[in-house]
């Protein structure tokens, strides 16, 4: 299968413009070349960083603890103080009397830039002057559902192109054995990593750590019930009936792309498992990132696969 | 003037160069009145086989085209089985047909798949996808929407009995103020305005101003999209841009939705709800809701006497296991008991309110009804409702002619917006729904923006046919059968979908139809048609979708807690998982779930978006569900199972599958290479039967481009 596959793809990328590289669209072009073939307009401002990895850590401490401390909620610590009502009357949240709470711990200027930053965060203080932190957001609806759906997409409830989707968009990718977008353990809201209207190429590619040897880190990324050879001898005489279907109708774009989406999912089945596979990281690398430790080994193992996953040209992780 | 040029200058103006005094040369096509165009002539009289081919081939012929061969008849059969139900033909109805060569074979295949339930299961599922319909109300915090299966259910009747069209758009713009003759037709009137608030409302707003202007919104943009192919939610902050629709127009339509109540605040935190109606019950249903009633007391009697009876043992045993004298394995075993007891004692308490919480009542719909107080809306200044401009009178849009109806002091006036909508002189609403059928027959609308009328829209391809079916369905009684039926009739919609250089060279897009468009199938068929052809789907008649009838599913449903009652799919019911995809749960804050999951790889629709035609992707995570979800593994075996029942030797096995997957002979090439792969896998596995290299066979078929593809 790979031979002919190849020999296929090499016609199909010489032939220009030809349907079946319509419709691969980004997912399997080529870096720089591929870039030009999709007519991606150049930005007006040349960007410098090729690859995001993005956290969002729902439910974490909250910003006046940890970098905006709120001078009037540390003075009125402790005393009731009547809840927020809007201009319309109504009551913002569900009860009537609130307790204000100060910092839980210290806030204080860092580095040369003096960003507040809590105790708590002594790290990541120590870097203070490597960070930008932006103070500036807010949502249209502090409910943590549209929140949430609003900071991944930009709107509260209606579907948009999450940002993941709009990197991979506009930059393309820079490996074709992988998807340009991947999320790793992503909200419940498949909106927050759909691409609405682009196409959907760019949407991201869930993805979870395994917990253990069975389970695999992309849905169905592997075939459990069959051999390896079964599952090759299945797809060659799937793909050779394909064939014979184009052949009978002698050209169809849809085909074309359905085809080559098999092919790339073979490779994600040979390449992913090898990159998401943490036990090739230093003992060192796997503590600095908390493996290990019960209590932050979940996120860690997120985060170490998020930097290799980068690192092999996911634009978005 | 050029409306086109005009609209740059603003709405206001486009609206008066485009109202109907102007000459009709200046009118968008979209609002001009629906014509009924002469029959063109063509050449080649003896390819049409009704009125709409000469359509079709006049525009060819003027291309210096002509069309492919007729498709064979397997093709054919395959074809308009799943376009009319979404379903493959079954083995038999495939040897019929290959043995029916007397004239009308078409027709009678046609007639018996219009008949059949799966037509109005087929074509329901097409309609939720405007509504934004999810088993699910907003998205936060998954609150079931206990009632919106009867809208679903709605619209899947409506289909089956051809429901006229004009009818079935009244019903659910206005179904709450239609005069009815019987307590039937009253409870469908209401069941059907679930169209106005089963989109994604956002009930956690907490803003409730800012709620009503967007449920409103959310109104106003579903009925333009659905039935008038406008978007017409632009023109909320600005006069729209492209089209002749001015921000006072938007107004004067969001004013009869401005009177009508949707939502309610609930005595939960900041939440809201959608309005449940109570639907009027016949004889029979009241006897029946009386027999549950009374089972249901039943059961809680028996419940809290259960529980009396485990408390008052409970005491006993440990009274006895007070003693000191007892013997090690008697300590033991009433130790057990009593455990057993206690844990017993906290399930009934968890089954009591959950019983309470869903009592037999009245049958309940989610629906909207007239607000206390109906009035004008006033203009809100970039859509914030606490900055108002002026009132707007309620009314039309302008461009499509008479706008200001008469409405009584203290109604919606909904029932006058419904008129205009079906009006057979509103330019749009014909045209726009016969576009949706032709789109889903051939693939793409005649009007390929299928949700778009507007100015910056596709011009139709074919306008003169466009208006000739938008004549027929309104002459036919607005009965959607009777123009699908003439539509796949049609000698166009028997075409081959295979390539031909020429044509192709000359109109790549086949916007002449001088072939059938090929595209794969939804979700839905591809679902259905897996399950269909392993032999396991199972019939149903609709419900709930999701089982709340089990305590595992519901969660948080104490009256005094902030949050509203919440639902989670821990459990199915037995055999839910076999029925068609439209009665499976939908899902609006998650991923779709447990036997849906295929909607999620498949390109389903976002049910908080309204759309007519749904993306078609090719991506790996698609090859990936195919070639390796245990989904589709199993859907192998059961179809390598049910043809092994079928036929013991090989050779009449192939056959028998090649007819129920793929729907056509198998060829002698096929054959070949079957018989080696099956010989290659079973000395593999070293498996006598064969079983495994079978199931193989089976899931290559599966997942093939012929069984993905509607040809």
């Amino acid at each position: 299968m790979e031979s002919r596959s190849l020999s296929r793809r090499q016609m199909l990328r010489s032939a220009a413009c030809g349907f079946g590289s319509l419709a691969l669209s980004g997912i399997v072009a080529r870096g720089a070349r591929a870039a030009e073939a999709l007519a991606v307009p150049t930005p007006h401002v040349e960007p410098r960083a090729k690859r995001v990895i993005f956290l969002f850590m729902a439910g974490g401490p909250s910003q006046s603890d940890l970098f905006a401390p709120k001078e009037y909620i540390t003075r009125q610590h402790g005393k009731a103080i009547a809840s927020p009502v809007g201009d319309d009357g109504q009551l913002r949240v569900g009860v009537p009397r609130f307790l204000p709470m100060a910092p839980v711990a210290p806030v204080r200027p860092r580095g040369q830039s003096g960003i507040m930053m809590s105790d708590l965060l002594p790290h990541l203080a120590g870097v203070a002057d490597e960070l930008c932190l932006l103070r500036a957001m807010v949502s249209d609806n502090k409910a943590h559902a549209p929140a949430t759906l609003q900071f991944h997409t930009g709107h509260i409830a209606e579907a948009r192109p999450s940002m993941g989707s709009w990197i991979s968009y506009g930059l393309g990718t820079q490996n074709e054995n992988l998807p340009s977008f991947i999320t790793i353990h992503p909200p419940a809201d498949v909106r927050t990593y759909g691409a609405s209207f682009l196409p959907s190429s760019h949407q991201g590619t869930p993805l979870r750590v395994p917990g253990n040897d069975r389970e695999s880190a992309i849905r169905n990324l592997r075939d459990p019930g069959a051999a390896p050879d079964a599952q090759r001898r299945r797809l060659r005489f799937l793909q050779g009936l394909n064939q014979r279907l184009l052949d009978r109708v002698r050209a169809d774009a849809q085909m074309e792309g359905i085809i080559e989406s098999f092919e790339l999912a073979f490779r994600m089945q040979a390449e992913t498992p090898e990159l998401v596979d943490l036990a090739g990281e230093s003992r060192e690398t796997q503590e600095l990132y908390g493996i290990g430790d019960s209590r932050t080994d979940r996120n860690g193992r997120a985060c170490l696969m998020a930097r290799r996953l980068s690192e092999a040209g996911v634009r978005f992780v | 003037m050029d409306c086109r040029r005009i609209t740059q200058t603003g709405g206001l103006l486009v609206a008066l160069a485009c109202a109907p005094a102007a000459g009709a040369e200046q009118v968008h096509w979209a609002f001009r009145p629906i014509t009924n165009p002469a029959l063109p002539p063509v050449e080649n009289e003896a390819w049409p086989a009704a009125a709409l081919d000469r359509f079709v081939l006049a525009g060819l012929e003027e291309a210096g085209l002509e069309p492919v061969s007729d498709a064979d008849r397997f093709t054919w059969l395959r074809r308009v089985t799943f376009d009319l139900t979404g379903l493959p033909p079954t083995v038999s109805e495939i040897e019929r047909f290959e043995a029916d060569t007397s004239a009308g074979a078409h027709e009678r295949v046609v007639d018996r798949l219009l008949s059949s339930r799966a037509y109005g299961e087929r074509w329901a599922r097409h309609w939720l996808d405007l509504v934004g319909y999810a088993d699910q109300i907003g998205t936060s915090n998954d609150v079931f929407a206990e009632h919106a299966w009867r809208y679903r259910d709605y619209v899947i009747d409506a289909y089956t009995s051809d429901k006229p069209l004009d009818r079935f758009i009244r019903e659910q713009i206005a179904g709450d103020l239609l005069p009815h003759e019987s307590v039937e037709e009253r409870a469908a009137n209401l069941v059907a305005t679930g169209f106005l608030v089963l989109g994604d409302i956002e009930i956690v707003e907490a803003d409730k101003a800012k709620l009503k202007v967007d449920v409103v919104d959310q109104q106003v943009r579903k009925v333009g999209k659905a039935f008038l192919g406008m978007s017409i939610g632009c023109a909320r902050c600005h006069d729209h841009k492209f089209d002749p629709i001015p921000q006072n127009d938007y107004y004067a339509l969001a004013g009869f939705f401005e009177s009508t109540s949707t939502v309610y605040k609930t005595d939960r935190g900041v939440w809201s709800d959608v309005n449940v109606i109570d639907l009027p019950e016949t004889e029979a249903q009241r006897a029946e809701r009386a027999g549950r009633e009374r089972a249901h007391a039943a059961r809680l009697a028996a419940l809290k006497q259960e529980r009396e009876a485990c408390q008052a043992r409970r005491a006993e045993l440990d009274e006895q296991l007070k003693k000191k004298d007892l013997a090690p394995e008697e300590r033991e075993s009433l130790t057990r008991e009593r455990d057993e007891k206690a844990r017993r004692v906290g399930q009934i308490n968890g089954e009591i309110p959950h019983a309470e919480f869903f009592a037999p009542t009245v049958p309940r719909a989610h629906g909207v009804r007239d607000a206390r107080s109906p009035d004008d809306m006033k203009v809100t200044i970039r859509g914030n409702p606490r900055a108002l401009g002026e009132k707007v009178r309620r009314g039309f849009l302008r461009a499509v002619g008479e706008s200001k109806p008469q409405i009584s002091d203290g109604e919606s006036g909904r029932r006058e917006l419904a008129d205009w909508v079906a009006s057979r002189d509103n330019p749009l609403t014909a045209r726009v729904l016969v576009n949706r059928m032709w789109q889903k027959l051939f693939g793409e609308g005649l009007v390929r923006s299928v949700d778009y009328f507007g100015l910056p829209g596709e011009e139709p391809s074919h306008p003169e046919l466009l208006d000739h079916l938008a004549t027929q369905l309104v002459r036919d009684g607005w009965s959607q059968k009777s123009l699908i039926r003439s539509l796949v009739l049609s000698r166009t919609y028997r075409l081959a979908s295979s390539h031909e250089d020429r044509a192709h060279a000359i109109d790549p897009d086949n916007r002449l139809l001088w072939r059938m468009h090929r595209f794969r199938l939804d979700a839905e068929a591809l679902r259905d048609g897996m399950l269909a052809v392993s032999g396991r789907l199972k019939l149903s008649t609709g419900g709930p979708a999701i089982p709340l009838e089990f305590r595992e599913n519901v969660g948080n449903i104490d009256p005094k807690n902030v949050n509203p009652p919440s639902f989670r799919l821990a459990r199915w019911r037995s055999g839910q998982e076999l029925e068609r995809t439209i009665y499976l749960p939908v899902i609006r804050s998650a991923a779709q779930p447990g036997p849906a999951e295929l909607r999620n790889v498949f390109d389903f629709a976002q049910p908080s978006e309204f759309t007519g035609q749904r993306a078609i992707t090719a991506v790996p995570t698609q090859a990936l569900f195919l070639m390796n979800s245990p989904v589709v593994k199993e859907h192998a075996r059961a179809l390598a199972a049910r043809i092994a029942n079928e036929a013991a030797d090989e050779a009449r096995r192939l056959e028998i599958l090649w007819l129920t997957a793929l729907n056509r002979p198998l060829t002698e090439v096929e054959r070949r290479e079957s018989s080696a792969f099956l010989e290659e896998a079973g000395d593999e596995a070293g498996d006598e039967a064969g079983d495994e290299g079978w199931s193989e066979l089976c899931h290559a078929l599966l997942a093939s481009n012929e069984f993905l593809m509607r040809l």
